[in-house]
This record gives structure tokens, sequence and C-alpha cells, in this order.
């Protein structure tokens, strides 16, 4: 993987269904919306806690469930 | 000020937003939108992702949902950029939200309140403009009127 990671639609489709959280280094960013493009997999675990330490590590990064996701939310 | 694209479809309003740590380094953020929601909270992968122990938290908080009656610990989230604006040393909860839930958090009143909202649910539209003097006012309505 190069420096500026692979784009992280790629990745979230990659893992879809494993019912788990995975941690992304953000490496790249939209340069007009500063959304952001490409990252690298740090971390892919179904447990919160494992999943937060391991975006320590990332100097920018977000997580992502990719699994079932509810249709109707009740707060 | 923003307009915001939402997924209607979703039937939920899920907006971005960027949470930093105390060493400056951010977080990108799915959160929602939740007007029923008194205070924001996020999930404990973000909080501690972020840098914050939660379970160190000496303050906690019972939170009453429509479903539910829980302790939830309440940390200070060094910074929150949302709709444009810097919310800092904020105290937030954290929240245990189902893995389902397709959000890192809940924006509740503390936020929202800050904002004149508008929402147009049919296109997918929010507005939010930070109460700042007359001028805000005048681009809300410029804002709103655009969105319609």
């Amino acid at each position: 993987m190069d420096q500026k990671g692979e784009p992280i639609e790629e990745i979230l489709e990659r893992y879809k269904g494993q019912n788990a959280f995975v941690v992304i280094e953000v490496l790249s960013v939209d340069p007009k919306t500063q959304k952001p493009l490409t990252g690298r997999v740090i971390a892919v675990t179904p447990d919160e806690t494992e999943a937060g330490l391991a975006a320590r590590k990332a100097k920018h990064f977000l997580i992502r469930w990719v699994g079932e996701v509810a249709e109707v939310i009740i707060v | 000020m923003p307009t915001i694209p939402f997924d209607a479809s979703r039937r939920v309003i899920l907006v971005g937003a960027i949470a930093f740590a105390i060493d400056g380094r951010p977080a990108e953020l799915t959160v929602l939108v939740d007007t029923g929601a008194v205070r924001t909270g996020f999930r404990r992968s973000t909080l501690i992702g972020l840098g914050i122990d939660v379970d160190a938290s000496e303050q906690t908080i019972r939170l009453n949902t429509a479903s539910e009656s829980l302790t939830v610990p309440v940390v200070n989230l060094p910074l929150l950029r949302v709709f444009e604006v810097d919310f800092r040393d904020l105290p937030v909860l954290c929240l245990p939200l189902p893995p389902t839930v397709p959000a890192d958090g809940v924006l509740g009143f503390d936020v929202l309140s800050r904002f004149r909202l508008f929402v147009n649910y049919k296109r997918g539209l929010l507005v939010a403009e930070p109460f700042n003097g007359f001028l805000s006012g005048t681009k809300f309505l410029w804002q709103l009127a655009k969105a319609m």
C-alpha cells in the first residue's frame, strides 16, 4: 500500500457484513470538502474498547461499524 | 453557514462532525441530530480513540431514555466541530449505543440549542446557523429560502 492508502469506501466495502468496527487511519482528505478520501486499516474488531485503543495510534481516524444496521432508532 | 444534505431515506438525520483529542488528533464522526436528546454523547470507542479514559470519569449522570434508565459517565471533550462551529471542553456522555446504530454519537439540546435549525425532510436538507447577532438571522433566512 502506498502512502496515500486506499479509498475509504473500498475499505468499508471489503469488510462489509463482518459485524465489526473497522478502525481506519485517514491519510488524505478532499481538499474542497475536507471529507476523508483514503486511509489504511488499523484494526477490525467487534469490541468497542479495542477499537478505541487501536484508534489512539492514528493521527487522524474514523471508526465504522461494518455489519447489520438498525432501521429504526429509539434513543 | 452550512446547508447540510442528509439521506432522508434512512429516516434519521445523520451529519458529519469532527472531534479533536487533547493533542489535536481529529476523528471523523457521523452523528445523529436528535432533537429529543437533552445531552450530546458519543460511543465509547470514539471517546477512547480520542485519548479519553471513560472508566476513570468521576462524574456520572442518570440517563432516562424512551426505553430505559441507566447511569453513564460524563467526560470532557477537548473540541467538537459541528456545523462549522467549535465547542471547546464540552461535557459529553459516554453512550452505550448498539453497534447497529449507524452513528458515532448523538447531538442533543446542549449543542443544537446554539443554532437556528431548519429541516427539509423531503429534500434531505438541514440548515444550521449559530446565534451570532442580527446578520446571522438574515443569512439564515436566505439559506432557508434556498432550502425550501
